[in-house]
């Protein structure tokens, strides 16, 4: 079976000290704004920004997503970033990463696995964490704006906001794990399924620089997204691939395959969950 | 030629299935979706980029991002077909296999 807890790093920006832990509780929330909502009421006092990924994030075309949670002055948000974050997050061994405090100066972040460095802001990013295995996001202070691997970025400047004020300026992900797939030719023939789907995606086949994950190589995932639907986005998935990962029986399939112990009724429920979970909050 | 050289070196008919291998074709049609990457992964039923004999890395002396894809002569024990046909930019060629005299190998 898969594991049931989450594994969430917490990074305390202003005392540069990190902890990992594993938190059972979290799995009813699924993954991404799921847990990240869930994260965000735990740490509310710490004003913390989360990245969360899904179960199905490094498994699945098209889950190519990292969810990114915050308080924005009363208002909770939730954004998505594309290219490869949520893999190399998946990679790392972290469903989540809850970042709160503030640093006394402009820093980069440098994980490796469990492994966090605090380096200056001015270090060469190319030089951290391992080629091919790692994610880039970096701040351009020319467009005045986060861009992951100089490409993608975040849509309507809330991560801006929040990570600007953390003096947060470079977060640098590599992961270097593998993990088993026991039930190999069942997910093989789910994957081969999914992969045939893109006629139910709600983007063009182009060339630009895909998600991890994604064949279509559209124009749409340069920015990211904000907001929409719950369960996609705590799987998490590409929203232009909501009509695949909106159907309850696929995404049962998909964490079924997994060796996830969800039961439909869990996976129909969860969303009434963050919803008490965001009243909560007020 | 004579009979003893003729015994020591093997002559293909032209209807040989000759071997194959993988070629990165056209590097600058990379998208960098890494499905080629998982599919390697898959045939050896995990997931991860760790061990793969396909690497996609990120051009470091571009404004853009760009993809440069190394490929481990390993590759070749894989179902190199498969690999081939998943990636949606048709990267990678099926080259056949011949030594430097131009036999099959």
């Amino acid at each position: 079976m898969a594991s049931l807890a989450k594994n969430v790093l917490y990074v305390d920006l202003g005392r540069k000290t990190f902890d990992v832990k594993s938190d059972t509780d979290l799995h009813k929330y699924v993954g991404g704004v799921g847990v990240g909502i869930k994260l965000l009421a735990d740490n509310f006092d710490r004003d913390p920004v989360i990245f969360s990924i899904g179960p199905l994030n490094g498994y699945f075309p098209y889950c190519s997503k990292t969810s990114i949670v915050a308080n924005d002055n009363g208002v909770i948000e939730d954004i998505y970033i594309g290219g490869s974050l949520s893999s190399r997050l998946k990679f790392a061994g972290f469903d989540s990463i809850v970042v709160y405090g503030r640093a006394s100066s402009p820093l980069t972040l440098d994980i490796t696995d469990e492994e966090v460095a605090f380096k200056e802001v001015d270090a060469k990013l190319g030089s951290l964490g391992l080629p091919g295995k790692r994610s880039v996001l970096s701040y351009d202070q020319e467009e005045r704006t986060y861009f992951l691997d100089k490409y993608f970025s975040p849509p309507e400047k809330i991560l801006e906001k929040k990570l600007l004020d953390k003096n947060l300026y470079n977060l640098v992900i590599t992961g270097t794990k593998t993990f088993p797939v026991k039930r190999a030719d069942k997910y093989g023939e789910i994957y081969k399924k999914l992969l045939g789907q893109t006629g139910l995606l709600t983007v063009e086949k182009d060339r630009h620089p895909s998600c991890v994950g994604c064949p279509m190589g559209c124009n749409r995932s340069k920015t990211g997204e904000i907001g929409g639907n719950v369960l996609t986005h705590s799987l998490v998935a590409c929203t232009y691939a909501e009509k695949i990962f909106s159907d309850i029986g696929v995404v049962f399939s998909c964490l079924n395959v997994l060796g996830y112990d969800y039961t439909h009724e869990d996976i129909e429920n969860f969303p009434e969950l963050i919803k008490k979970v965001l009243e909560g909050l007020g | 030629m004579s009979k003893a050289n003729a015994s020591r070196r093997k002559w293909y008919p032209n209807n040989t299935i000759m071997a194959k291998y993988l070629k990165v074709s056209f590097p600058e049609n990379c998208i960098g979706c890494e499905l080629c990457i998982a599919e390697t992964q898959r045939q050896l039923q995990k997931v991860g980029l760790d061990g793969a004999p396909i690497r996609v890395l990120k051009k470091q002396d571009t404004d853009t991002l760009a993809f440069i894809i190394e490929i481990d002569p390993r590759i070749n024990n894989f179902d190199i077909e498969k690999i081939k046909e998943i990636c949606p930019t048709q990267v990678f060629t099926l080259e056949d296999k011949e030594d430097q005299d131009g036999l099959v190998s």
